[in-house]
């Protein structure tokens, strides 16, 4: 066990530099983007002298380096300051927001992987014949699907037509099943390819043929030996998809007004708000490494191998 | 050790989709469709919901801290005065009456004598005048009652606003949302912030709540009476509660409105206007921008420090050619009909003597030295080729539109128009700083005096003339509605003569409205009076 805590503590030393990392390369970003925050909220009609006087009230007008340390000193308390276009603690607009982001990405998350590793799974045990062709085929016709239009699409059927569904907004669980459907049947071939391919990789491996040899029953072999070796890969990939869980639902949002993170960030990117992009740039970026890092970890300890690879 | 890590995972995912849902707990629903809610019977307790559905969430509720204001403000306060539908005068909304002495320095009004807030404080003409003062000090607007000497209180129902000179473009301060009285009392007691999340006004609603990125619920106000003369209900709407609905994406808001979920949207999409017409469930308004679309050009970067060349490239834009493919209103003046201060006869003579007109364009080129001597289709001189460039809104889809039909026009005199695409915010900064050969522009405000911001020397931009400063002044003081349209006509005639500026057209907006919303009014410049509106 001596060599895996090594690997973690490193790992995870490595994980807080490459935070701060990105803390300096994502404030360095805002800094260098053109337009000035403050000239882009004052309309016409705002007088020099009251730009000036909101520059000084934003603390823009210090030299950059001290509004980094500002900035960072305060995101380590959690004090991610206020939006600069509603006033309100940036805090409170993503903890408004965020769990309708959660509860549609996550679900979808799960829809995704409950559909696709069974599919995964059929396929690669079917290799070959009707059902693994029509089963990727049908998975890549949906991968190709561009959001915005399955979206609409399914709006039109079951929201307009057969009236089935609510239309727009949260109402409720039944308006989560339009966005949660338009947000995972594109992406679950990935997975679904992913399954199958280490199913077929596994299936050929000397083990599987023993386990059968000694007369264990098919479907033991399949859960014991077969999926579990070839949901490795597939475990890790599900924590490389975590950090797309915050952001990773804009163009969904939009079309389904679904009141979660998206608009937000959206918004607040075009209006260069700084505060509210930065936290939430900084949150997703905090949460890929975290999940690099417990992925990088886990494979790290269902595979001997990679621990000498730091 | 796979076992652990397998079930290790589905626990947490379990556990992340039980504490997401958990956090969203009961109450926060957006509201379904109120169709089944909707009825007019007076004998059912039915509570009778209004639906509205606007593209963007709104900043916050209070019109002193805010940089944009919508339905949603224009519902919670109440101005002083209106504007006619037409815009060719003022009516009292909040006030009683009002005079403005002969000097025109002087507004008075008159005030109601028990007049509440919606939360039933007092709303008396101290209030008023702490609310003003209240807005100069953190509104970034502050500068709106610049104009304002004193406010004095002559009497508990007179209230005098002494103005540094006359300013009849001081009315469309007074008139919009952001000159109404807020109750200064409470948001002193609980502070900005939660003022900005709650804002109590004396108009027809006060906000019950706000849920952020999904709507905002009103409520009623009992306490409300408006002076309106052109409404016919004076006192409290007749519909119970108002639901505010940001709906961004543009087919789901019409898809709304089609279902019936919603019973009016500000903002129809220019491609589904045609649909919309042929519904026979639904009624759609036009209304046409106060305001302009244009080209500012750099006046003194060279070849556009030549007049001729600016004239020749305001001959060579043919503007009715914009109007039919992108259905708009051609403007001829720097001022639309949808704005207090215009004047028809002055577009028309503008029309007149600066209408399409290829020879006369490649005339003005040539005499400015500007000739196609290798043949290639673009104008030289001195080796030179007339390129330019222009900068281009992306995120105004008319302007978009419009460009590449201009790049095209202005081909046929030889001018080699680069396009290129910024957001509109990025363009206003490349303009204040000069550096832009032209750029698309555009602005919506009800009063000509917004010229002052564009073509007054304070404004910073690459063009100004000590004359049109002056007359720019003057305007600002004279009272009367219709003399004050033809100062405006001298000063666009004025400006016109250098041409630093090409009008361009205006954008016609469309409100659509369930057919079961009758009694709904709308002013020519966009705004919204619900005062009559029954839902059947």
């Amino acid at each position: 066990m001596g060599d895996l805590t090594e690997y973690t503590i490193k790992r995870l030393i490595i994980g807080v530099f490459i935070i701060l990392a990105v803390t300096v390369i994502l404030f360095g970003i805002m800094q260098a983007m053109p337009g000035d925050p403050i000239e882009l909220l004052a309309g016409e009609r705002v007088s020099p002298e009251k730009i000036a006087q909101l520059k000084a009230q934003w603390g823009l007008d210090k030299p950059v380096y001290m509004q980094y340390f500002y900035w960072l000193s305060r995101i380590i308390r959690g004090d991610f300051g206020r939006s600069m276009v509603t006033k309100l603690p940036v805090i409170e607009l993503i903890k408004a927001r965020l769990p309708y982001t959660l509860l549609l990405t996550g679900s979808a998350l799960i829809v995704e992987y409950v559909i696709a590793i069974p599919l995964g799974l059929l396929a690669a045990l079917k290799w070959g014949s009707k059902t693994d062709h029509v089963v990727v085929t049908l998975s890549i016709v949906l991968w190709s699907m561009p959001s915005f239009w399955l979206g609409v699409l399914l709006m039109i059927i079951f929201a307009i037509k057969l009236n089935l569904l609510p239309l727009s907004g949260y109402s409720g669980l039944k308006s989560l099943i339009l966005p949660l459907l338009t947000l995972s049947l594109p992406s679950l071939a990935g997975t679904l390819r992913l399954t199958r391919s280490e199913v077929l990789e596994v299936l050929r491996e000397d083990y599987v043929l023993t386990a059968y040899a000694k007369g264990l029953p098919k479907y033991k072999v399949l859960i014991k030996h077969v999926l579990r070796n070839a949901l490795v890969p597939v475990t890790v990939m599900f924590f490389l998809y975590l950090p797309w869980l915050i952001g990773g639902a804009v163009i969904v949002e939009t079309v389904f007004a679904w009141p979660g993170m998206g608009r937000l960030l959206w918004k607040s990117i075009t209006v260069q708000d700084y505060p509210v992009v930065q936290a939430i740039i900084f949150i997703i970026a905090l949460l890929t490494v975290i999940s690099n890092t417990i992925g990088d970890i886990v494979s790290a300890v269902l595979d001997p191998r990679i621990r000498e690879a730091l | 050790m796979e076992k652990k890590i397998g079930s290790l995972i589905v626990f947490f995912i379990l556990a992340g989709a039980v504490v997401a849902t958990g956090c969203i707990g009961g109450g926060t629903q957006t509201p379904s469709s109120s169709a089944s809610e909707s009825s007019t019977s007076t004998q059912t307790q039915k509570e009778v919901t209004l639906i509205i559905a606007i593209p963007e969430e709104i900043e916050g509720t209070d019109v002193q801290q805010v940089d944009w204001t919508n339905i949603v403000h224009r519902l919670i306060v109440q101005p002083l005065v209106v504007y006619t539908l037409d815009l060719k005068g003022v009516v009292p909304d909040l006030a009683e009456s009002f005079e403005v002495s002969e000097d025109g320095t002087e507004i008075i009004f008159n005030l109601p004598k028990d007049a509440k807030f919606s939360n039933g404080d007092p709303l008396t003409v101290e209030v008023i005048k702490k609310s003003v003062d209240r807005y100069r000090n953190i509104s970034p607007y502050a500068d709106d009652f610049a104009v304002v000497e004193d406010i004095i209180v002559k009497d508990p129902q007179t209230l005098v606003f002494k103005l540094k000179e006359p300013a009849n473009y001081f009315w469309a301060v007074l008139a919009s949302e952001y000159g109404a009285p807020v109750d200064v009392d409470l948001a002193n007691e609980i502070g900005d912030e939660a003022f900005n999340r709650k804002a109590v006004g004396s108009g027809p609603f006060e906000v019950e709540e706000w849920v952020q990125a999904s709507h905002v619920t009103l409520v009623k106000n009992p306490y409300y009476k408006t002076h309106i003369p052109f409404v016919k209900n004076k006192g409290p709407f007749k519909f119970d509660k108002v639901i505010v609905r940001f709906i961004p994406d543009d087919f789901t808001r019409v898809g709304e409105l089609e279902a019936g979920n919603v019973h009016v949207i500000i903002d129809v999409p220019l491609e589904q206007v045609e649909t919309l017409k042929n519904d026979p469930n639904i009624q759609l308004f036009s209304y046409l921008q106060p305001g302009i679309d244009y080209i500012m050009i750099n006046t003194q970067k060279p070849p556009l420090d030549n007049v001729n060349v600016r004239k020749a490239i305001a001959l060579a834009i043919n503007r009715e050619e914009l109007a039919t493919v992108l259905q708009v209103r051609p403007a001829h003046g720097y001022l639309s009909p949808a704005q207090v201060g215009y004047d028809e006869t002055t577009e028309k003579e503008l029309q007149n003597e600066y209408s399409y007109n290829l020879e006369e364009a490649k005339e003005l080129l040539a005499n400015a030295g500007w000739k196609d001597t290798d043949g290639d289709g673009i104008v030289d001189k001195d080796g030179e080729p007339l390129k330019l460039t222009l900068m281009v809104p992306l995120d105004s889809p008319m302007l978009k539109k419009a460009a590449p039909i201009i790049q095209s026009q202005l081909k046929t005199v030889g001018i080699d128009l680069e396009l290129r695409e910024y957001e509109y915010t990025y363009i206003r900064d490349m303009t204040r700083k000069g550096s832009f050969d032209m750029a698309m522009r555009f602005y919506w405000w009800s009063d000509a005096d917004i010229l002052i911001y564009i073509f007054h020397s304070d404004a910073e931009y690459p063009w100004s003339n000590p004359e049109v400063d002056k007359m720019l002044e003057e305007a600002r003081s004279i009272v009367d509605f219709t003399k004050r349209a033809k100062k405006y006509g001298e000063i666009q005639k004025t400006i016109a003569e250098e041409m630093p500026a090409i009008p361009l057209f205006s954008e016609y907006q469309y409100v659509g409205v369930r057919k079961e919303v009758e009694g709904l009014m709308i002013g020519i410049d966009g705004t919204l009076y619900l005062n009559d509106v029954e839902l059947s």
